[in-house]
């Protein structure tokens, strides 16, 4: 048993439902200044509920019936008004965006400084101190949607410690970083631990900041299973470009607002292959992504799937032959049932519903096809979206992020499914930062590194390759990681 | 020009707006259309060009509509319905009015827009609320060509069939735009709480105004009212 003095962020016996329906109940634990606490769960396990409840906004701005209490520093917090509780305890949100005020980064961090009714002095004092701490000086005068959005997330957190919580809560904070990102979340996060500040960061996973946790606790269901598969240590060889190849990249180069966004891209992939691309945010492998169901046309160069030149095909012309499941369910949700949403796609394009029924039945949705698709758990509409494109049985398959935010139950099921598919001679492309889940799907591996194909090869032979993983930010494998952990030690 | 003050700039691209819509003369019309394009200018010539290519289409059509069809209306017609010199001094205003527009987007930042209208005393809670509409037109715009994208991937197409078709298959946009926008709202209305805002903050002052600030704003100010003088009131 932890010792209980005044000094720390408490929750004792906490429970939250909405709806008579329990979120989550019975949490009691503690973080001190100077402490790190990782909550670990799933989409939907209730990390934001928690956050909500940590932080006091719910049950006092949002509704939900919260039983057992929270205490900071020894002070029951929803006795503290909003201003005084605020600047005790914080939390960052998952959604940076509506976080950010200022148009320009300065302007955001001033917002902030004007909240808290500080003189010109101390304002300006603290405004520069975050723009240092968090390296943002040299984009003081920027415009917020001129940054990438891993500053972003950056300001975000620059201007909530701007008011300077003791406390600090973290709701998914790795959502949308590459390992690059992490690693310099968990830089930032312990040099917030040494200034003294309390954290509490949920996530799905904390791999990456593991050395900066202190204590976890594990909400939901279970952890994930973190490690390689046994097929993906297999040292037998893989022909990765067979004499006719599905999808042809003949150098491929391609501008965007006055950025060459793709540089010379030559990229064969063969029938029933699972290529897995990986590479830090804004290498380009969604834009090159995009090419293959004409989404984009290549600025010059040509994009060849099965036989045909996507310059002259529209997206909706190729969605025949190439189903993309994008992120963000929520995102393309459409239709008032789940019916609906499936047949969806095979409906625009004149299919038979066989393949929706097939789709439904495999991802585990049949008895909920007439409920409205808003009524589904994050991870049953990310099963949803993945129904509706397979609904329409295209030949090729790409999944972006498939792995963001998942549970267990979900991961184990697209899995299953992509492994199904590629026996059946379909070919997968999937888009993820997840090395284990590379592992444990992908026949082949490309690394995409500023617009350029770096690295092609078998994920072993990708993914512990330590110096192509430092060179080009790919986050290692959990099996590497502890190899590193036991070299360290 | 990126180096003023924003309320020198915004009293500049005021005075030129108005003067265009004050002045009579063709000549005075051609040395602000002149004006307009040194703006558009400084931000390079590809701008130039690419304002030229997408107004002059309009500045044609605006000329052969003024010049053959200014005495008709829907009610009356009089006259030989033809004036050439009605048409080139119509178009070339028209011509003023887009390019100083664009000068306008072009050199003055939404931030400093809102910075200007502050100092100029417009209230917090008007200001703060537009420059948030401006922070979220983008993530708005991100949203709208997401679910496009997705859509048109799953075989809607948007720019083919018949226009009701086309108008029909857009209106499948507008549920998630709008269920993203409530959601996004809901949540900053949540972040706003959490940075304890409030309407009645002290605001800042803004910094003093330089030489070249002064000079142009004190110039864009005799110039305006001379014009009112001139044309609005005939005292000079």
């Amino acid at each position: 048993m932890e010792t209980l003095d005044n000094h720390g962020l408490k929750a004792v016996a906490l429970g939250c439902k909405y709806d008579r329906e329990w979120i989550f109940k019975d949490l009691t634990f503690f973080v001190k200044p100077r402490e790190a606490l990782g909550i670990v769960g799933p989409s939907g396990s209730g990390k934001t509920t928690l956050a909500y409840c940590l932080t006091g906004i719910i049950p006092k701005n949002l509704k939900g019936e919260v039983t057992g209490g929270v205490y900071v520093d020894g002070k029951n917090i929803l006795e503290l008004d909003d201003k005084e509780r605020y600047k005790i305890v914080n939390v960052v949100l998952q959604n940076y965006e509506v976080q950010i005020f200022g148009l320009t980064v300065e302007e955001d961090l001033l917002f902030v400084l004007d909240n808290l009714e500080l003189n010109e002095k101390e304002a300006e004092k603290r405004l520069e101190l975050a723009l240092e701490c968090f390296g943002l000086k040299e984009y003081r005068n920027y415009q917020v949607n001129e940054l990438s959005g891993g500053l972003r997330q950056k300001l975000a957190l620059a201007s909530t410690l701007l008011m300077q919580p003791k406390y600090l809560v973290m709701d998914d904070p790795m959502a949308n970083l590459d390992w690059r990102g992490i690693v310099e979340l968990r830089r930032t996060l312990q040099m917030l631990k040494e200034s003294g500040h309390g954290l509490v960061i949920m996530s799905r996973r904390l791999k990456g900041l593991e050395p900066v946790i202190d204590k976890t606790i594990v909400l939901g269901q279970k952890l994930a299973q973190q490690g390689i598969p046994d097929e993906a240590i297999d040292e037998s060889d893989l022909t990765f470009i067979k004499d006719d190849p599905v999808i042809k990249f003949e150098n491929v180069w391609f501008k965007y607002a006055k950025r060459m966004v793709l540089k010379g891209i030559n990229l064969s992939i063969g029938r029933g292959q699972c290529v897995v691309l990986m590479g830090p945010n804004g290498s380009g492998k969604t834009t090159l992504a995009k090419h293959i169901n004409g989404l984009l046309k290549p600025s010059s160069g040509r994009v060849l799937v099965l036989g045909k030149d996507t310059k002259t095909h529209g997206p909706a012309q190729m969605a025949r032959h190439v189903g993309f499941v994008f992120q963000d369910p929520d995102r393309h949700i459409t239709q008032e049932s789940v019916w609906d949403e499936v047949i969806f796609g095979a409906k625009n394009l004149g299919l038979s519903y066989s393949y929706a029924e097939m789709a439904l039945e495999a991802l585990g949705l049949n008895h909920r096809k007439n409920e409205p698709p808003y009524r589904l758990s994050m991870g049953e509409r990310i099963r949803l979206s993945i129904a509706g494109i397979l609904a329409m049985n295209p030949e090729i398959l790409i999944l972006d992020e498939p792995t963001t935010g998942q549970d267990e139950e979900t991961l184990s099921i697209i899995s299953s499914m992509l492994i199904r598919m590629k026996a059946e001679g379909k070919t997968v492309l999937v888009i993820t930062h997840d090395s284990d889940f590379a592992l444990k799907i992908g026949d082949r591996i490309t690394v995409i590194y500023d617009g350029n194909v770096v690295a092609d090869g078998q994920p072993k032979r990708i993914l512990f390759d330590r110096n192509l993983l430092e060179e080009f930010g790919l986050e290692p494998p959990s099996h590497l990681l502890i190899q590193y952990a036991k070299e360290a030690s | 020009m990126p180096r003023l003050d924003c309320r020198s700039k915004l009293i500049f691209f005021f005075s030129i707006m108005t003067l265009t819509f004050i002045c009579k003369d063709f000549w005075c019309i051609l040395i602000l259309l002149a004006i307009a394009f040194a703006t558009v200018a400084i931000k390079g010539a590809s701008l130039v060009s690419k304002s030229l290519k997408m107004i002059l289409p309009m500045i044609i059509v605006a000329f052969v509509v003024w010049s053959l069809l200014h005495n008709w209306s829907l009610f009356q017609y009089g006259g030989t319905g033809l004036d050439w010199q009605l048409g080139s001094f119509m178009a070339t205003r028209l011509f003023t009015i887009l390019m100083i527009s664009n000068g306008f987007l072009a050199t003055v930042k939404p931030g400093e827009l809102m910075k200007g209208l502050s100092l100029f005393g417009v209230p917090y809670g008007v200001v703060f609320t537009t420059g948030l509409a401006f922070r979220h037109i983008y993530t708005v715009a991100d949203d709208y060509h997401a679910i496009k994208e997705a859509l048109s991937s799953r075989g809607l197409e948007f720019d083919k069939g018949s226009l009701i078709k086309r108008i029909k298959n857009y209106t499948f946009v507008l549920t998630p735009l709008l269920v993203k926008s409530i959601e996004n709202a809901e949540k900053l209305v949540l972040a706003m709480k959490l940075k304890i805002f409030s309407l009645d903050k002290k605001r800042r002052n803004g910094e003093r105004l330089g030489p070249l600030d002064i000079l142009l704003m004190t110039t864009s100010l005799v110039m305006l009212s001379i014009a009112i003088l001139h044309y609005w009131v005939g005292v000079i």
